[in-house]
């Protein structure tokens, strides 16, 4: 554990975005975020150790497999987390603790200068109010003193921003009513009719067929030209963040495995993790590219009870290798290389993988190609402790 | 780590049949469809961890150990019963004593003594009408779900005329037509022959319904696809593979039927509709004992009552074990 | 919406038929009102009205018999068919006949049955509602707290116990012993009928009817709310685990906004379709309440029609009991159209 203090210096995980104007005191800090759960079989360690930084402005993309802990740790922010979940380190929003911070004024940043976007709006919208009953609601929570007609005003005007014809009739539609891609711009709507200063968005596109993915996602870029807010772009796809986000970070079994600006990810990633993940997608530029089978990350995501010694990922590793001590050693995230803005890694043979061209991994590599099924290795006892993520927090009124 | 892979095999329950299904032969699947891990006798453990999860469900375990001990405590009245049922000495009403410990009734009869009886006879009249109800019910419903057709019609039919007329008139009319009548092939049937026969005609309709449900839904499984690809005849899938899949929640509504069924005795007994003398239901000692209630031998109500509740108290916590226990889903 | 209820109304009235045909056809098998009268004096005078009401074929033939001579009388009876045609024919007509047995036109005793039965389901659903509502709530938001096990006990003993016995049990503690602790000579709360004779101006008698029904209302009350708040609780439960309940809270709404708008506006969707379907069933269901309180209502003259083998009466009072099912299952499904956007019928 002791290593692990190394990164809580905030200089040396909270990079600098590469944008000198954009640069400045960070929005929100998340300072070593653990969240755990008891279950019948152990403790579940969602997040393990994570820290990061959003500055003004930005949009961060943090990228990992469902059970990384990166839905977890976008929960604990917003203090959504069910009342069984331990959550532990420091997260500082605008100068305020918020994990020390009384449930009402906690409350008042939801949804205010805090805001979050959910994955299936189907789910995520209330089926028995309309549309505009629910963006008004969500006004309502933050400007109580706004007339019923401004308040109308202001949720039209909010629909027409994120692109959705015709809001005079919309707003009095239910979200059955919607298509897929209009839920989702009316999930987005809700979240900014307060003008967030930081908008998490969780895998707002999963739901979606690629051309409306676009959609949405130019309508995240649309709002944050408009609000200066900052968005964090939670995901488990690669293709999403490389559009949007100007900074990344990968996240396996609760922890920052690696983190730097989107170009120096996508062009020189150095965690096999995330080399595994760059080869994986689907490529137009390789020549024959169609002939061969894309590459897939052999194994399947590690159980967050009986996590696997040393370095998390060494397990399905194609490069986890003595003499360095993966299967013993968890490594921390250390800087590699600032050319372009700091570039972290939480890999033993981080200095080894420069070399490695990812586009060259193919499916020769990774050879057993079973089908991975997204946290197929979660045990039941995980999956009610995640399941319970659904369940709001508990709060004492 | 071997608790660990066991757990994974149930939590994805749903899914497991239909992904793993095809690559078992189809025997197997009947027996356990739920494994993900090969080298695990899958049958054992699926049972395993149904009594896991029921050991871990302590009201249901305590309730199941005092009905079996009460069950055979009032099995051989002749054993332990203090007294006769029908004594030749009379006396009057008299409240608890040492010699009568819940004392005796309006005719000088030993309460403790009518309470076992009675007892037995609502108890086995409970679980007559659940065995019955459940073999009738699960066949019907086998049938009208896996085959659909005019079994299926007049099943949902018959339903539908039921849950128009109540069931207490419909027990009543039938109670009142056939009680003292000789009927044909059968002759006359005691009265609890007949609250019997009675109440399992009326509850294999609700099982057969559940299991008509069951068998609608299993029957598009990949699984029993794959058993109907490899030549298995309807009846073969209809008993090996299908109901092996249903037995969870076959069992739990059969536990909910005893607890109906000794409900509805004990109601129809009340009104003078169910067991009547010499047989003794904890129904008709209430009944006889209406007469004293507000008066000093109100005890003669309270005793065979919290008996029953007792009793029915402790079926339907099993009822509730078994159910969280086959299907950790539901656990609200 | 109208065509689905006339729909439904059209396809409940050969269920109503094919139960009536059903129970007509075994009453009569089974037992023959005019034998227990074959004695009595005024044998002509109810085997006229049997005639009358086509149950048998032709004028009974009085003769003398036995010593000391009395009267006696063989009557052949019409086919069991051709009297059902000839009730329902009648019935279908709005003529519900007289009673055998008391000589009261049906339709009379029905409607004041009804109107008894009537105020109990009233004042029982709306206690129950409120009190099923309150508990499933409660229990739900706090899962696994103190008055949860303390509300989900008390309804499994709700459940398992029979309505008599906590009739009978009430009465014999709020009825008689209540006032013997009080020292007083009358009943603090009654346990017969709706009404007091003696309570004169609208307090006293509104006072003496709430002391009349509060036993009766409170036995129905139980058995019902152990059911329903256990439905609530589990629909809640389900509801409060919702995606949109944790968007809700993510608005930064309040957490009693967050339960009692979003989630209790939802779980309360199964339960009202449960209760209405519940409440229809109560018209002819509360056999056991009435008959222990003396409340003429329609259970206790199902136990009376049914003791005297009354076909004339029991008919009318099957039919009016299955509409009110009908009718509810109905409802049922409006109220489900109304309460949930996504099912709108067309």
């Amino acid at each position: 554990m002791a290593q692990d203090l190394k990164a809580e210096n905030p200089h040396e995980v909270g990079l600098p975005p590469l944008d000198p104007i954009r640069a400045g005191e960070p929005l929100l800090s998340v300072r070593d975020l653990r969240v755990s759960f008891k279950t019948d079989d152990g403790i579940l360690k969602a997040v393990d150790g994570v820290s990061y930084d959003v500055y003004p402005n930005e949009v961060l993309g943090i990228v990992g497999e469902s059970g990384s802990g990166k839905s977890v740790s976008s929960l604990a922010i917003m203090g959504l987390l069910p009342k069984s979940a331990q959550v532990t380190g420091e997260i500082v929003f605008r100068g305020q603790d918020l994990l020390h911070m009384d449930e009402k004024d906690r409350r008042k940043l939801r949804g205010g200068r805090l805001a979050m976007v959910f994955q299936d709006a189907l789910a995520a919208l209330n089926p028995v109010f309309t549309v505009g009953d629910q963006i008004g609601e969500a006004i309502a929570a933050h400007q109580p003193k706004m007339s019923k007609q401004a308040k109308r005003k202001l949720t039209m005007d909010l629909l027409d921003l994120v692109g959705i014809p015709n809001p005079a009739a919309r707003v009095d539609q239910y979200p059955h009513e919607f298509s897929g891609g209009m839920r989702q711009r009316a999930m987005i709507a809700m979240s900014i009719a307060n003008e967030p200063d930081v908008l998490i968005a969780d895998e707002p596109t999963t739901a979606l067929d690629v051309t409306i993915q676009a959609q949405v996602l130019e309508v995240l870029e649309r709002i944050q030209d408009r609000t200066n807010s900052a968005i964090v772009l939670i995901t488990h796809d690669l293709g999403v963040v490389a559009g949007v986000a100007d900074r990344v970070l990968v996240m396996y079994a609760g922890r920052a495995v690696e983190t730097s600006v989107v170009d120096e990810i996508f062009y020189h990633p150095r965690h096999p993790y995330t080399i595994g993940l760059m080869a994986s997608l689907p490529r137009l530029d390789a020549a024959g590219a169609r002939e061969e089978r894309l590459y897939r990350i052999k194994g399947q995501p590690p159980s967050l009870i009986f996590l696997p010694s040393g370095c998390p990922f060494h397990p399905r590793c194609e490069f986890a290798d003595m003499p360095a001590p993966c299967g013993t050693i968890r490594p921390d995230l250390e800087l590699v290389d600032h050319t372009y803005g700091r570039h972290m890694v939480a890999c033993h043979r981080r200095h080894d993988m420069a070399d490695v061209d990812h586009s060259e991994l193919h499916a020769d590599v990774g050879a057993e190609l079973e089908t991975v099924e997204d946290a197929a290795a979660v045990s039941p006892a995980e999956a009610t402790a995640l399941e319970q993520l659904s369940t709001p927090a508990e709060e004492e009124e | 780590m071997k608790t660990r892979g066991s757990l994974t095999e149930v939590s994805t329950d749903q899914e497991k049949v239909t992904t793993a299904a095809p690559e078992v032969p189809p025997s197997e699947v009947s027996l356990a469809p739920l494994t993900q891990d090969a080298t695990d006798p899958p049958a054992r453990s699926q049972w395993q961890l149904f009594f896991r999860r029921f050991r871990r469900h302590r009201l249901a375990i305590a309730s199941l150990v005092l009905l079996v001990v009460l069950y055979v405590l009032v099995s051989f009245p002749h054993i332990t019963a203090p007294y006769p049922l029908n004594p030749k000495t009379l006396s009057l009403p008299r409240g608890p004593t040492t010699t009568h410990l819940l004392g005796t009734d309006d005719l000088g009869r030993d309460q403790t003594t009518r309470m076992i009886y009675a007892a037995h006879l609502s108890m086995t009249i409970g679980l007559l009408v659940a065995i019955f109800s459940t073999l009738i019910g699960t066949f019907v419903g086998a049938v009208a779900g896996y085959f659909g057709g005019w079994i299926d019609q007049l099943l949902m039919r018959v339903t539908d005329l039921f849950l128009v007329v109540p069931a207490l008139v419909v027990i009543a009319v039938a109670q009142q037509g056939l009680d003292q009548k000789k009927l044909p092939i059968v002759g006359k049937l005691s009265s609890s022959t007949l609250i019997i026969g009675i109440l399992s005609i009326l509850f294999w309709m609700y099982i057969a319904r559940v299991v008509r449900g069951l068998f609608l839904s299993l029957k598009e499984k990949e699984f029993i696809e794959a058993a109907r690809a490899s030549g298995a005849s309807s009846w073969r899938i209809m008993f090996r593979h299908i109901l092996p899949n249903t037995i969870g929640p076959i069992v739990v509504n059969t536990t909910l039927v005893v607890a109906q069924a000794i409900l509805l005795e004990s109601t129809l007994s009340f009104l003078g509709l169910g067991i009547k003398p010499p047989a003794v239901s904890l129904g008709s000692m209430m009944s006889d004992a209406e007469q004293w209630v507000g008066t000093h031998n109100a005890y003669l109500i309270y005793f065979p009552g919290l008996l029953l509740l007792l009793i029915v108290l402790a079926v339907n916590f099993l009822g509730d074990g078994l159910r969280d226990a086959f299907d950790p889903q539901s656990k609200h | 919406m109208l065509t689905f209820i006339v729909r439904r109304i059209a396809y409940s009235i050969p269920v109503l038929l094919l139960a009536s045909l059903l129970v007509f056809v075994f009453v009569h098998a089974t037992s023959d009102p005019l034998a227990k009268y074959a004695q009595s004096r005024d044998l002509t005078l109810k085997a006229r009205q049997g005639l009358a009401q086509g149950i048998y074929e032709q004028p009974c033939r009085t003769f003398i018999t036995g010593s000391p001579p009395q009267q006696a009388m063989t009557c052949t009876k019409a086919p069991v068919l051709k009297q059902y045609w000839y009730w329902l024919s009648h019935f279908l007509k709005g003529k519900m006949g007289n009673s055998f047995v008391t000589g009261r036109a049906v339709s009379s005793d029905l409607k004041s049955s009804f109107g008894n039965t009537l105020q109990l389901i009233i004042w029982g659903v709306l206690i129950s509602a409120l009190l099923a509502i309150s508990i499933g709530v409660l229990s739900a938001v706090r899962q696994y707290s103190l008055p949860d096990y303390i509300f989900t006990g008390l309804s499994f003993v709700g459940l398992s116990m029979p309505t008599f016995w906590f009739g009978l049990i009430a009465i014999d503690l709020f009825s008689n012993r209540l006032s013997t602790l009080l020292h007083v000579h009358y009943p603090i709360f009654y346990s017969l009928g709706l009404h007091s004779t003696h309570a004169r101006g609208f307090f006293p008698a509104f006072f003496d009817y709430a002391r009349h029904l509060a036993l009766p209302v409170a036995t129905l009350t139980v058995q019902i709310v152990a059911s329903w708040s256990r439905y609530e609780r589990s629909s809640m439960l389900d509801v409060m685990s919702a995606d949109y309940i944790r968007t809700a809270t993510a608005k930064g709404l309040t957490r009693r906004r967050v339960i009692f708008r979003h989630g209790l506006r939802n779980a309360l969707i199964p339960l009202v379709t449960v209760m209405a379907l519940d409440i229809g069933g109560l018209f002819g269901g509360l056999v056991v309440t009435e008959q222990i309180f003396s409340i003429h209502g329609m259970g206790a003259l199902f136990l009376q029609d049914l003791g005297n083998g009354d076909t004339q009466a029991l008919l009318p009072w099957l039919m009016v009991t299955a509409v009110f099912v009908v009718l509810f299952n109905l409802l049922a499904d409006v109220l489900y159209g109304v309460l949930d956007p996504r099912i709108r019928l067309s």
